[in-house]
């Protein structure tokens, strides 16, 4: 057995419904494009699909809880709705090793129906970059992290925080977050 | 003989800063703590404070999460740099890892994933586990894995691939009481039967803790109390097997530290039972 290709290729199935479609209608082809030989092609067209999507799914389900503890807030606000919304923004891209990439996606993707006003509530948005500016600016290295918001968002954070309805106010804020590196991070909004 | 010669470490906890104020209120009811090796790489500096706390309050053992011990493609080296620093500040009596591959292909899987139990594979871990001894001179021992997919084309069984892994590498074995009990069920085999065939002598330390089921699986999910047939079997393995230490692991829905508590006094018990521990 090729072990590199094999392990390759299983990381493909693994990450990329597409891919993992494709193998199952056609495994031969799709290995055989990928570099398998035709001996280990023949091995692996025989491996169960149901274990391969139970994986799959787990591996899906572990990026949704690792988004979710990334943008907690934003979770609470977004309920039922924040696994499908990340499924979505995710979908055909492997996890790049970084842990705050998926969560960085979602707030992409929340942007983008921002624009077309098609999320609601509108703070929403807001919030869920205001949580990703704590994650940038908490890497490693020097971080100086400016945001501009369209609504009192510290207000909204805090009334999720704190389990309350939140009465979102529309307000121009901007933020800063500023970190030496592995040092203490500041951060400050300020209304207008 | 021992796999590795180290001290007894008793029955530990895997540390999570959710419970740091009540870990550090009940200090005697934890013998010993893993830390997540993989939570302090790159860490800022309030992170590795942490750390220096815990060491100065307790015995340590770190556990790696995706060195990718299996990928034929070799170690990420920055990774393994990485992952040296912290060991080498917390200076533990072993470190561990899963036996597993995490990444291939430029891809990071985002979890453990199953190798094929053939002797290519056994090699190349060999091959990788020398590279590690090269840059970190405390002991590894590795960990067996929960396996969802079976890769086609193994050679052996999954005890037989682990001893001769063990072998081929002189690691000591994390057995994870909870893996084999989810393989077991899941794949359908009789570990009792079977029991003699895992290579208890090369056995550092144990990892136990609850999951649940989904859609007719078991799955290692550290979010619920270990269940009664995990305890049945660690007992089994404490009374058969060198343990050096036990840890409980809970990362999901972590209750309050008296349910954690009691679990370590329980691993402690049967260690104390079985002459494994004071």
């Amino acid at each position: 057995m090729a072990l590199a290709e094999t392990q390759a290729l299983l990381a493909r199935l693994y990450t990329d419904d597409s891919l993992r479609r494709e193998f199952f209608e056609s495994p031969v082809a799709v290995a055989t494009r990928l570099g398998l030989s035709m001996h280990d092609t023949q091995r692996l067209a025989a491996i169960d699909r149901r274990e391969m999507e139970a994986f799959a799914q787990s591996l899906i389900g572990k990026r949704a809880l690792y988004a979710r503890k990334a943008l907690p807030l934003t979770s609470r606000a977004l309920g039922d709705r924040f696994d499908a919304l990340l499924r979505e923004a995710i979908r055909g891209r492997a996890q790049d090793g970084k842990s705050c990439a998926d969560a960085a996606a979602l707030v992409a993707l929340l942007q983008e129906r921002f624009a077309g006003r098609q999320i609601e509530p509108l703070w929403i948005v807001d919030l869920a970059r205001f949580e990703l500016a704590f994650i940038d600016s908490g890497r490693p290295r020097a971080a100086f992290v400016l945001r501009s918001f369209h609504f009192d968002v510290a207000s909204i954070a805090a009334s999720l925080a704190r389990g309350e309805d939140v009465s979102a106010i529309r307000k121009r804020t901007f933020g800063v977050w500023a970190r030496p590196p592995r040092g203490r991070l500041r951060w400050r909004l300020f209304g207008r | 003989m021992a796999a590795i010669e180290t001290p007894t470490l008793g029955s530990g906890l895997g540390y999570r800063p959710q419970f740091r104020a009540d870990l550090f209120a009940h200090r005697e009811e934890v013998d010993f703590l893993e830390i997540v090796a993989d939570h302090y790489l790159d860490a800022p500096r309030e992170k590795l404070d942490e750390l220096d706390l815990l060491k100065s309050h307790f015995p340590l053992v770190a556990h790696g999460l995706d060195l990718s011990i299996g990928g034929a493609e070799g170690l990420d080296t920055r990774y393994l740099d990485k992952t040296a620093a912290v060991i080498e500040r917390i200076d533990p009596p072993w470190w561990s890892e899963h036996l597993c591959f995490t990444r291939a292909g430029g891809v990071s899987i985002g979890h453990l994933a199953s190798l094929p139990y053939t002797q290519e594979t056994i090699d190349v871990v060999a091959r990788n586990v020398e590279r590690v001894r090269s840059r970190i001179r405390t002991p590894l021992i590795l960990e067996n894995v929960t396996c969802v997919v079976r890769v086609p084309g193994g050679e052996m069984e999954e005890a037989e691939f682990l001893s001769r892994t063990l072998e081929a590498t002189g690691c000591g074995w994390l057995c994870d009481v909870a893996n084999l009990h989810v393989n077991a069920t899941n794949f359908g085999y009789d570990l009792e039967a079977e029991f003699e065939r895992w290579p208890w002598d090369r056995l550092v330390q144990i990892h136990y803790a609850g999951g649940r089921e989904r859609n007719g699986w078991l799955i290692d999910s550290h979010d619920a109390a270990t269940s009664e047939a995990v305890w049945t079997l660690y007992d089994r393995i404490v009374a058969r097997a060198p343990v050096k230490g036990a840890v409980l692991e809970r990362d999901e829905q972590i209750p309050p530290f008296r349910a954690l508590a009691e679990e370590v006094a329980r691993a402690r018990a049967t260690l104390v039972e079985h002459g494994r521990w004071r």
